[in-house]
C-alpha cells in the first residue's frame, strides 16, 4: 500500500478525532512501522485495517462510514498534489474511465512497484459507467468514497451501486448512474 | 499554583508531542533514505543510458557505413528515384548496367533509358507503385548510354513522405538479357525439337520414372488410333492410357503383359514385333533412361514395318521361285548337253564315213561340204560344253582358304604347259592371299589360255603383275593382237568372240566365266586394250 494513504489516513484522524486519538490508535493498533510512514514509501496493506478498526472501537463509528469518508477525505487531498488528472478530464465518466487507462499508468512511472486496484470500464455512456474493481485488497468501499468525492469535483450528481462478483470483495461491480438535480 | 493532575496531564501531552515529533522526524529520515536510493538508482540507470546511446551510435555509424557499402557493391542494380523519375542515387552495378558514370547518371531520368516501345508498359507500372506502393517483376528494356539495349525486371517500393505524399522509389533492376536470349534460344529449338519430332515417321512415347506420359508426336497418335492429337497424351498416366493401346491389339493380353515385364527390366529391348488387329505390324523398341545413375523413365518408339514384312515375304517366297527356277535350269542344261551331243558325235562320225566312203562320188568340192558339216558339229560340241561350265560355276561351295599365290602360278604354268615360242613371266613376291583355290585356278588358266591361243606374234609373251591397294590387284598382260575397245564389254558377255572363230576352237565362253567367278568372289574384273597394242586384264579380289 502506498505510503501517501496512510500518511493522507493519518491527517484526517488528526483533523477529526484530535492527536491524541490518533496517538492511541497508533499505540494500540501493534504496527509493524510502528506509525512511522512516509508518501514516498510502500508499507503493508494490512496496516490500514488495524488503524481503521482501532479508529471503529474508539469512535463507535461503522467500520464501512469511516472508509468511505477516508475516499472522500484521499480524492481531496490527491486532486490537491496531482490536479493533473481532473484538469484533462472533461467530466465524471470521463474522468473515471481513465483511472485505468492513464491515472494508473502514470503511477506506475513514479513507483513501480506500486500495486494497484484494476477498474476495467465494462459499460460506458454520457451518464453510466460501470466498472470492474479488482483488488486483492478488497477496498471497493474506499473506491465508492472517491468517486463521491470526485463527483463533487466535476459538479455531478450521482449513485453508486456496489455489486459483488466475489465474496470475498476482491472482484465488485461498480456500478455509477448520474442522477437529475 | 499548578495542581498535580494538571502537570501529569501537561506530561502526557508532552510525551504525545514528543512521540509524535520522533514519527514526523523518523517519517522524515525514512524519506530521505527512500528519495536518496532513488536519486542513485536515477543517477545510474542516467549513466547507462548514456554509454548505451554512444554506443548506439557507434553501432548505428557502423551500420550506415555497412549498408552504404552494400549498397554501392551489391550484385544487383540499386536505383533510387524521386518523385519526379529522377535518379538521384545509384549503386555500381546500376552505374556499370547504365554505362553512366556517377556523376552523369544524377542528370538522367527514367524515361531517358526506358525503350521507347516499352514506355507505355512502364507507365502502366507507375501507376501501380502509386496505387500499392510497391510491384514486382516488371519486365523490359533499357537503352544503355553506348546505346545497346539490354533487358531488365524491375521490383520498385515506393517511398512515402509522413503525410503520405510520394516522394520516389528504391528500384531493384535486375539484367535479365541473357536469360531473354536464352528463352529465346529455347523457344526456337524447342520449336525445331517439335517439328523434328513430328516429322519422324516412327511412334514415339517418353515416359517419366513415375509414369506419366511427358512426350509423344503424330506418328505415334496415329498408331494408335488417338484423334486427339500428342497433347492429350502429355501427363496422362501411362498405365490408365494402356486399355486403349491393348484393344487394338492381335494379342492385347500378351502386348500388355510383355510391356509391363520390359518396364521392369529397365534394359534396352529393339525390334518387338507387335500385331494389330487391323493387319499392320509394327516393331517396339524400349529404351530405359538413365541420369545421374538414376532410372528417370523410359523411352518407346513404334517402327511401321509391315511393308517391308510384305516385302520379306514376297522375297522369300521369290528366293524360293527362283531356287526351283535355277535347278530346273542346271537340270535342263545337263540334259541338253548329254542329249544334244550324242546326234553331234553322230553327225561327226558320219561325216568322216562320208568323206571315207564317198570320196569319188562327193569330189573335191562335196568333201570340203561335208568337212564344214564336221567342223560345224565340233563347235557346236565345244559350245554346247562351254554352256555346261557356265552353269557349273556357282553350284560348288566356295571353300576360304591361305593361297601361296607364287605356287598357284607356277604350277598352273606347269600345267598348262605353254608353247615352246611362249614365255610367261610371273612378279616375285606376290603375297599369300585368302581365297577359293579351284576358283583362283580356273580364273589364271582361262586367262593364260586364252592369251596363249590367241597370240598372233612369233614369241609370245605373258606377264603377270601383283599390286596391293584396298584390294589384290592382279593383272595378265599379254603381246597380242589387242581388242578394240568397241567390243571391251562385249567379250564378257557368254557366246561372244571376235576371232575368226573355228581357227582357234573356240566357245566364247571363258571370259564370261572369269567374270563370274571373280563376281562370285566378290572382285571385279576390267580390260585395258587396244588393237595391235596386246591386252592387259585387271582383276580385283576382296582382301578379308
Amino acid at each position: 500500500m502506498k505510503g501517501i494513504v496512510f500518511t493522507e489516513l493519518f491527517e484526517m484522524i488528526e483533523e477529526s478525532f484530535g492527536l491524541e486519538t490518533l496517538d492511541k490508535i497508533i499505540n494500540e493498533a501493534d504496527l509493524q512501522s510502528d506509525g512511522i510512514y512516509t508518501a514516498v514509501g510502500t508499507y503493508d496493506a494490512s496496516e490500514i485495517g488495524k488503524i481503521v478498526s482501532k479508529l471503529h472501537e474508539i469512535s463507535n463509528i461503522p467500520i464501512a462510514d469511516l472508509v468511505e469518508t477516508f475516499g472522500r477525505y484521499l480524492f481531496k487531498s490527491l486532486n490537491k498534489i496531482y490536479p493533473q488528472f481532473t484538469e484533462r478530464a472533461p467530466d465524471l465518466m470521463t474522468f473515471l474511465e481513465s483511472i485505468n487507462s492513464y491515472i494508473h499508468p502514470e503511477v506506475y512511472k513514479l513507483y513501480p512497484d506500486a500495486e494497484l486496484p484494476h477498474f476495467d470500464t465494462v459499460e460506458k455512456t454520457d451518464s453510466l459507467i460501470i466498472l470492474k474493481y479488482r483488488s486483492k485488497r478488497k477496498m471497493y468501499v474506499l473506491a465508492k468514497g472517491l468517486i463521491h468525492s470526485a463527483a463533487d469535483f466535476f459538479n455531478e450528481k450521482i449513485e453508486v451501486e456496489i455489486e459483488l462478483e466475489e465474496d470475498d470483495g476482491s472482484v465488485a461491480i461498480i456500478k455509477v448512474q448520474k442522477v437529475d438535480e | 499554583m499548578t495542581s498535580k493532575k494538571d502537570i501529569s496531564q501537561l506530561e502526557d501531552k508532552i510525551s504525545m508531542l514528543e512521540r509524535s515529533l520522533r514519527r514526523e522526524r523518523e517519517a522524515r529520515k525514512l524519506s530521505e533514505r527512500i528519495l536518496e536510493e532513488k536519486s542513485k538508482k536515477l543517477w545510474e540507470t542516467n549513466q547507462e543510458l548514456l554509454s548505451l546511446n554512444a554506443s548506439l551510435e557507434d553501432l548505428v555509424k557502423i551500420r550506415t557505413e555497412r549498408i552504404e557499402d552494400l549498397f554501392e557493391n551489391m550484385h544487383d542494380c540499386l536505383i533510387v528515384l524521386d518523385e519526379h523519375a529522377k535518379i538521384t542515387e545509384a549503386n555500381k552495378a546500376a552505374r556499370d548496367l547504365l554505362g553512366y558514370s556517377e556523376k552523369e547518371i544524377k542528370e538522367i531520368e527514367v524515361s531517358d533509358i526506358v525503350y521507347e516501345e516499352d514506355i507505355e508498359i512502364s507507365k502502366q507500372f507507375f501507376e501501380i507503385l502509386l496505387a500499392e506502393g510497391y510491384y514486382e517483376n516488371y519486365e523490359g528494356r533499357i537503352v544503355s548510354k553506348d546505346g545497346t539495349i539490354k533487358f531488365v525486371q524491375v521490383n520498385s517500393n515506393a517511398i512515402f513522405d509522413e503525410a503520405g505524399n510520394f516522394k520516389g522509389s528504391r528500384d531493384i533492376v535486375r539484367d535479365i538479357s541473357e536469360r531473354k536470349e536464352f528463352e529465346k534460344a529455347f523457344l526456337i529449338n524447342n520449336a525445331r525439337f517439335k517439328t523434328l519430332l513430328e516429322s519422324l515417321s516412327t511412334g514415339i512415347l517418353l515416359v517419366n520414372e513415375q509414369g506419366t506420359i511427358v512426350l509423344s508426336n503424330q506418328q505415334f497418335c496415329k498408331t494408335f488410333g488417338i484423334s486427339e492429337g500428342p497433347d492429350y497424351l502429355i501427363d496422362k498416366n501411362c498405365f490408365e492410357e494402356v486399355p486403349h493401346f491393348t484393344q487394338l491389339i492381335l494379342d492385347g493380353d500378351t502386348f500388355e503383359k510383355s510391356m509391363i515385364e520390359v518396364i521392369d527390366k529397365r534394359e534396352v529391348v529393339i525390334g518387338e514385333e507387335i500385331h494389330f488387329k487391323n493387319s499392320k505390324i509394327y516393331e517396339r523398341d524400349f529404351y530405359p533412361i538413365i541420369g545421374d545413375d538414376k532410372y528417370l523413365g523410359h523411352l518407346w518408339q513404334y517402327h511401321d514395318v509391315t511393308e517391308s514384312r510384305n516385302h520379306d515375304i514376297k522375297r522369300e517366297s521369290l528366293l524360293v521361285q527362283l531356287e526351283k527356277a535355277n535347278l530346273d535350269l542346271k537340270e535342263f542344261a545337263h540334259i541338253v548337253s548329254h542329249d544334244l551331243k550324242a546326234p553331234l558325235r553322230a553327225i561327226s562320225s558320219i561325216s568322216d564315213w562320208l568323206s571315207e566312203d564317198y570320196k569319188e562320188k562327193l569330189g573335191e568340192e562335196g568333201i570340203q561340204q561335208v568337212h564344214l558339216i564336221k567342223q560345224r558339229a565340233n563347235r557346236m560340241q565345244n559350245l554346247i560344253s562351254g554352256l555346261l561350265d557356265y552353269t557349273k560355276v556357282g553350284t560348288a561351295e566356295i571353300r576360304m582358304e591361305k593361297l601361296d599365290m607364287d605356287k598357284e602360278l607356277h604350277d598352273l604354268i606347269v600345267y598348262l604347259n605353254p608353247p615352246a615360242h611362249f614365255s610367261i613371266e610371273i612378279q616375285e613376291d606376290i603375297p599369300e592371299i585368302y581365297s577359293d583355290q579351284l576358283r583362283i585356278q580356273q580364273i589364271f588358266q582361262n586367262l593364260i589360255s586364252n592369251s596363249i591361243k590367241y597370240n598372233d606374234k612369233d614369241k609370245g609373251l605373258i606377264k603377270i603383275e601383283y599390286e596391293h591397294s584396298e584390294h589384290h590387284r592382279f593383272k595378265v598382260i599379254d603381246n597380242g593382237p589387242g581388242i578394240d575397245k568397241k567390243y571391251h564389254e562385249k567379250i564378257f558377255q557368254i557366246f561372244q568372240t571376235l576371232s575368226a572363230r573355228d581357227a582357234f576352237e573356240s566357245t566364247g565362253v571363258g571370259l564370261s566365266i572369269v567374270k563370274k567367278i571373280v563376281e562370285l568372289l566378290e572382285g571385279s574384273i576390267e580390260i585395258e586394250s587396244e588393237v595391235g597394242k596386246g591386252t592387259t586384264f585387271i582383276i580385283n579380289l576382296p582382301i578379308t
